[in-house]
């Protein structure tokens, strides 16, 4: 529906046969025991994925967010949980965007090579209740906080870390936090519901000390920065969603197609069609919404009110999308054998890997509604 | 109308209540972790006569009726749904079947022993082949004189690995619906379970694949009559029916609960989540569907009780009470965000559980084919009959 470019259309194609040779035979495996895939991690640095927003200087592609976005949608097709290691480089927009080129050429590179892993605070709650600093003199900075949801959060070599001024309620500045300083304990999140093949992890900042040369961009524009990166989330959770969708409604066909009662298949059946259809066009209208958004981003004109849509829009899409894919499935769908249960579980992360539903809609209403007496 | 319970319905929700919550309410969390039949909570519910309510005070029951036995599982859903579904499929549905078809001699051999809880009973008729679509049963059971024997294989079987008797189904003939029910005692040479299946949720729910390889029962063991096996299975199916819908009832009430709690005590910037009318009106509109899911769940047992033909009634229970309670779960595991998003959180687990409420015990594509049929919309053909 949406004309993407014969470049977009490689990448697709590309993605798309990484992730059906590298995840189906180790997917289980990592779900169930909550493994990360270090080796298909590995594979995607070196074949080209990862980070392929940031700019070749560094090690990247310079492509723009919609190539990332079906990077996404076509790793999270074959398994939420193994796509996410395109999630390896979660807080590098940070430093794509605002930082310094030493910071750049420092951390980077690292991540397109599978090297090194980031993390940051995901959350919308994020940076009002979770890290403050305080200022030593102007050279150091003081940091102290926590948070519960920290993706990557024991397994990233340097956090992004948006933290609000103590001495200034409002005032948020962003730090990298090298994984080396003193202070920081992360303990990783267990027996997770969902894409379990992911670190997220509790992250406590006791006085960790960094140097004013740590500060992405300038002090007092973190809340900025944070809005630019939850922009961003809401097109990487519309395309995860999208991709999760894509995956079970092809697994939805496939059933209906083979598995007969009552004497013929049950895709005979105007309930199950009805289904079939009602997925078919909810996933292509939240990938047209996606698609329109991550392109406006590459082309400078961010709709906001799109970009909104296109996020609460896809993940509901998703959450009905895996439970009508397994209820088609019947008993088995409920088995963890057969791959279905399991992006059921996998897609209800994406409702708070970034801003929340309600909030989304909160914000194409205030744009809508315009200023209200 | 008087929609109150009576006063012995109420009596009974009391017991109830204090004994789950002294005897269960500790034990879940060991349970679900363990991933086994609760043994020990079995004989104790055994003990104080929680078995088997619904038979006849002379094997050992209460003569409870079907209202009573929807408030038993909806009380213990709420803890519990895998526990409660196992325990109420082992000392109450699936043994109810010898109630209604059974001999005399099955009724006394086996009935007392499901009532104290040294008998746990198990219900088998779903194969690969045959879920919604019962005819394609292919489990085999051949007349040799005296005895009958029986070559097949079932899935998805409730309590298998800890069951003392199964009711299986097979087919002893060629014709469309041509079916026996046979007892097959555990320890029959040719009987074995050959799989347990990992879930979605339920973990603690056993759930297995059977093989019978050439089993051998004496004639005795048919349960009701030889070719028309089905049939008391039917006649119970309203009551099969309500007890689904009662243990989707019991989970939607008790994430509502949750829920109600967590978005009173939350906060977010510095306000509880109630704050928001967005969040409130969710919860609103969750609380109406629990409403309607109780009165379509107990109107459909107070007409079994009183004797009035409920298919319909019972059918729409069903399908909505488990529909609601996947919604409603679905909506609390959302509220919850990140602090829910451990297998062990009660909101996951409840989300977990759900989404085979409106699976078993007849899809909701089925129930929907059930009341169109007693709509007059349906005379032959569509799905399930």
């Amino acid at each position: 529906m949406f004309d993407l470019s014969d470049q977009q259309k490689d990448i697709r194609q590309a993605a798309r046969e990484f992730a059906e040779g590298e995840f189906p035979d180790i997917a289980q495996e990592c779900d169930e025991k909550e493994i990360f895939p270090i080796d298909a991690w590995k594979e995607a640095g070196q074949s080209g994925f990862l980070g392929v927003f940031i700019d070749e200087r560094f090690n990247g592609a310079g492509l723009g967010i919609l190539d990332y976005a079906i990077l996404l949608e076509e790793f999270w097709r074959v398994d939420p949980g193994c796509g996410n290691i395109l999630l390896s480089t979660l807080g590098s927009e940070f430093i794509q965007d605002y930082g310094s080129e030493e910071q750049k050429t420092e951390y980077l590179p690292p991540l397109t090579k599978a090297e090194a892993l980031m993390g940051v605070v995901a959350g919308q709650d994020h940076a009002y209740e979770d890290f403050r600093y305080t200022k030593n003199d102007g050279k150091d900075y003081i940091l102290n906080g926590s948070s519960r949801f920290v993706f990557n959060g024991s397994t990233a070599a340097h956090l992004v870390v948006v933290a609000q001024d103590s001495a200034s309620i409002g005032k948020f500045t962003t730090f990298i936090v090298e994984g080396w300083r003193p202070g920081i304990e992360a303990t990783k999140l267990c027996d997770k519901l969902g894409v379990r093949a992911s670190d997220v992890a509790e992250v406590i900042l006791a006085n960790v000390t960094v140097p004013s040369g740590n500060i992405i961009g300038i002090e007092g524009q973190g809340r900025e920065q944070l809005d630019a990166f939850l922009e961003k989330l809401s097109i990487y959770n519309s395309a995860q969603a999208i991709g999760a969708s894509q995956g079970c409604l092809e697994k939805a066909i496939r059933y209906s197609r083979q598995r007969a009662q009552f004497g013929r298949p049950i895709g005979w059946f105007h309930m199950v069609q009805f289904k079939i259809s009602e997925m078919a066009t909810r996933l292509e209208a939240a990938r047209t919404f996606c698609y329109e958004a991550a392109l406006g981003f590459d082309q400078g004109r961010i709709d906001r009110k799109v970009l909104s849509m296109a996020s609460w829009f896809s993940r509901e899409a998703a959450s009905l999308v895996t439970a009508e894919t397994l209820q088609i499935h019947g008993g088995y769908g409920y088995m963890k054998d057969l791959d279905v249960e399991r992006f059921y579980r996998d897609v209800q992360f994406l409702e708070f890997f970034g801003t929340s539903r309600e909030n989304e809609k909160m914000r194409t209403a205030q744009i809508l509604l315009g200023k209200l007496e | 109308m008087d929609f109150s319970l009576t006063k012995e319905q109420l009596q009974f929700q009391d017991r109830i209540r204090a004994f789950l919550q002294e005897e269960l309410a500790p034990l879940v969390e060991e349970i679900e972790s363990a991933a086994v039949f609760p043994m020990d909570f079995y004989r104790r519910m055994g003990a104080k006569g929680l078995l088997g309510i619904n038979f006849p005070g002379k094997y050992g029951g209460q003569d409870a009726d079907v209202s009573m036995c929807a408030l038993l599982i909806e009380e213990m859903s709420k803890l519990c749904s895998g526990i409660a579904g196992a325990v109420t499929t082992a000392g109450m549905t699936s043994p109810s079947l010898l109630l209604a078809a059974g001999t005399e001699a099955q009724k006394e051999k086996y009935l007392h022993g499901v009532a104290t809880g040294e008998t746990i009973t198990s219900f088998a008729i779903t194969e690969p082949n045959c879920g919604s679509d019962v005819t394609n049963l292919s489990t085999r059971a051949v007349a040799e004189g005296d005895s009958y024997r029986i070559n097949g294989g079932k899935v998805f079987i409730t309590n298998g690995s800890v069951a003392n008797i199964f009711l299986i189904v097979a087919r002893t003939g060629d014709e469309r619906k041509r079916f026996s029910v046979f007892l097959v005692e555990r320890e029959t040479p040719g009987f074995s379970v050959s799989k347990k299946f990992r879930k979605l949720g339920w973990a603690c729910q056993d759930t297995t694949e059977i093989t019978l390889d050439d089993v051998v029962v004496p004639r005795e063991n048919l349960v009701g009559p030889e070719g028309k096996g089905l049939l008391p299975a039917m006649a119970q199916v309203s009551f099969t029916r309500i007890m689904m819908a009662a243990t989707g009832l019991g989970v939607a009430e008790s994430a509502l609960d949750h829920a109600l709690s967590h978005v009173k005590e939350k906060k977010q910037m510095g306000k509880p989540l109630a704050s928001q009318q967005g969040i409130r009106s969710a919860l609103a509109r969750m609380a109406v569907e629990v409403e309607a899911a109780r009165f379509l769940v107990y109107r459909a047992a107070w007409m079994l009780d009183k004797g009035l033909r409920n298919r319909k009634e019972a059918a729409m229970a069903k399908f909505y009470a488990t529909e609601v309670a996947k919604r409603v779960t679905k909506e609390t595991l959302r509220l919850y965000g990140i602090d829910g998003f451990s297998r062990k959180h009660q909101a996951a687990i409840f989300f977990s559980d759900t989404p085979v409420f409106t699976i078993a015990d007849g899809t909701s594509e089925i129930q929907l084919e059930n009341i169109s049929r007693e709509l007059g919309l349906l005379q032959s053909g569509g799905m399930g009959s």
